[in-house]
Order: structure tokens, then C-alpha cells, then sequence
């Protein structure tokens, strides 16, 4: 694939390092999902730079950032399987997904270290269909978590109520080992705002008193993951 | 509900959980269990009937260690502030305020909860 007379990366080596930054960006603001966040969009600026500089080398970071990004598409997977229910489906298929991008990452930084692309090498895939099917895994692994963690802090999240049951006062989020992981509160007395709380794991003290902006909370996140 | 069902609290100690199982399911729990979770800096609602109607109490937390006991009661559907107490510490708080002349040791067999889903 990097066998380019003009030494330059191939246009789909830009574009899945542009995709791993964006998806990581957007992935900092999905609560719980900093630490891929933060190496996606690391691996996929690095990328960008490498593609100018060293583009082999773009390769291999290009594929340990879809081997990371396989690895967080399997992991929420598997947590979306334990909930039960018709999420099992999507749990496995976003497994499934994961284990597709991982298996493409790994082949890319392989075909960077020996110049051989055994996927395309095994299945007889044209450079076009193999680009595609790379991006593509790589973006349904991203869309996937997000949407997957969204949909497991909302399943899993306990609604308080006031006495009458009329009146939402805010949601307890939880984390996967079901810790309390954060809270959003609707206004209340002196605080006139919607805002959010942290729970800095599950221990005595450890909601914060403080009363935040989501993008506080996401600071938050990003300095304890 | 099928799914949370699934899902277990984990607030650090069987206390913890337990009581936070009884307030979630808007069960009453004890008093100790009660100063138990104040602990953890939640800011937890219950209710009382005064004698002019039922009104909610809520401890609320600051991120600079103080708290406030806000007092409301609803009034065809609107929300009213009654007062809004503030302390130092929770202790404190648990030491001075008054609920008609009573602290919340004294009227805690007559608190309600509500329940979450």
C-alpha cells in the first residue's frame, strides 16, 4: 500500500488519521471515554504530521490507533452485553466491529515492518475495497462507542424524583462497575442552573461539592482519567 | 427497569449500599444511615408534614466544605423557598437546625422519601 513511487502517503493514510483525531476529540466529551479519547487523537495527529514526514511510519501509528480504537469498540461492547436484553445484539456486533478494526490495525502495522499486506495478500481485495473497509471499521468503531456508552450511562442511570413523583430533580450516572461516576442535577434553590457533579469513586466524600458546567465535568474527567 | 436491575450499587461498603438501595426505593432508613451518606457529599432530599403541609428538605453541599438546609413546599404546583439555612459543616448542621422547634434526630421517624426509578 505505501509502495508509492513519489513517496507520498496515500490519500486514505490522511483521511484515517483526520478520522482517529476527530473521533478522539469527540470522544473526550462522552463521559467515561477520555483515555481512548485522548490516544486517538494523539495517534491521529501524530499521523498527520508522519504522513508529511515519514510515511511508513504514519502506517504503523495509523494501525496502533485502530488496534486502540478496536480495543475500546470490544470493551464497550462487551459492557453493553452484560445489560442483557436486545442490546446483546448490538453489544456483539459492536464486538465484532472492534475485533474487525483491530485485525486491520494490527495488518497495517505489519505491512509497515515487512511491506506485505496480508489481508489484501489472503482475500485478494483491491487497494480501493481494503481503504474503504479500513475506514470504514475504524469509523463504526468510533460511532460505536460513543453511541454505546451513551446508551449504557442512560440504561443504567437512577432518575430521582421529588415526593409526588411529578418533578424530575436530576440522574445518577454509573460507570461499568457500577460505581457512581456523575450526577446531573436540575436547578435547585440556590443554583439556578442545570449542572453536574463528580464522584471521584466510590468512597466517603468523594462527590464533589462543587456545582459544574458539563465542560467543567469533562475537564474533570480528562485530569482523573 | 429490566436492565438496571442488572446493575448493582457500589458506593465503597455495604452500609452505603444498602441504604442507598433503601433511599433509591424510597424506603425510610436510620438516622445513622442517613449521616452516613450526608458524608459522602450528596446533596439528599426528604420530606416532612409541618403543620402547614408537607415540605421537602434538601442538604446542599459547597465546594468550599459548607451547606446549606433549603426548605420548600409546593403551592398549586409551584415550587416555593421557605429558607435556606447555611453552616459550616454538616455537623453543624445536624447539631443547630430546627424543624418546628425539633432537629431532625428528633422528627427523623416522621421523614419520607421519594422514590427513584
Amino acid at each position: 500500500m505505501y509502495a508509492n513511487p513519489s513517496g507520498h502517503a496515500p490519500w486514505w493514510s490522511w483521511a484515517l488519521s483526520g478520522l482517529q483525531l476527530v473521533a478522539g476529540v469527540a470522544l473526550c466529551f462522552v463521559p467515561g471515554m477520555q483515555g481512548l479519547g485522548v490516544s486517538l487523537a494523539i495517534g491521529g495527529a501524530t499521523g498527520l504530521i508522519m504522513n508529511v514526514l515519514e510515511p511508513q511510519l504514519a502506517q504503523a501509528i495509523g494501525g496502533v490507533g485502530s488496534m486502540a480504537n478496536g480495543y475500546g469498540a470490544i470493551s464497550t461492547g462487551i459492557s453493553l452485553m452484560s445489560l442483557g436484553g436486545w442490546v446483546v445484539v448490538a453489544g456483539l456486533c459492536l464486538t465484532v466491529i472492534g475485533f474487525g478494526t483491530m485485525a486491520f490495525g494490527a495488518n497495517e502495522v505489519i505491512d509497515a515492518m515487512t511491506d506485505t499486506n496480508y489481508i489484501q495478500k489472503w482475500t485478494g481485495m483491491s487497494d480501493s475495497a481494503y481503504a474503504w473497509s479500513y475506514l470504514g471499521l475504524n469509523f463504526a468503531s468510533s460511532i460505536g462507542q460513543a453511541a454505546g456508552n451513551v446508551y449504557r450511562l442512560h440504561a443504567t442511570r437512577e432518575i430521582r424524583f421529588n415526593h409526588s413523583g411529578t418533578e424530575i430533580r436530576g440522574y445518577r450516572y454509573r460507570d461499568r462497575k457500577g460505581n457512581p461516576f456523575f450526577d446531573f442535577d436540575y436547578p435547585h434553590k440556590d443554583i439556578p442552573y442545570n449542572h453536574w457533579h463528580g464522584w471521584d469513586g466510590p468512597r466517603l466524600t468523594n462527590r464533589t461539592g462543587d456545582h459544574w458546567s458539563y465542560l467543567r465535568l469533562i475537564l474533570w474527567m480528562l485530569g482523573g482519567m | 427497569m429490566k436492565l438496571k436491575r442488572k446493575f448493582k450499587h457500589n458506593y465503597g461498603s455495604d452500609i452505603l449500599n444498602e441504604a442507598y438501595e433503601k433511599l433509591f426505593n424510597g424506603e425510610h432508613m436510620s438516622y445513622e444511615e442517613f449521616v452516613i451518606m450526608l458524608s459522602t457529599n450528596d446533596e439528599l432530599y426528604f420530606y416532612y408534614i409541618e403543620k402547614d403541609g408537607e415540605k421537602e428538605y434538601q442538604v446542599e453541599h459547597w465546594g468550599d466544605g459548607t451547606v446549606y438546609m433549603c426548605v420548600t413546599r409546593y403551592e398549586d404546583g409551584k415550587k416555593i423557598l421557605e429558607r435556606n439555612e447555611k453552616f459550616n459543616s454538616i455537623i453543624e448542621l445536624l447539631n443547630d437546625f430546627r424543624i418546628e422547634g425539633k432537629s431532625i434526630y428528633e422528627i427523623w421517624p416522621d421523614v419520607m422519601f421519594a422514590k427513584s426509578r
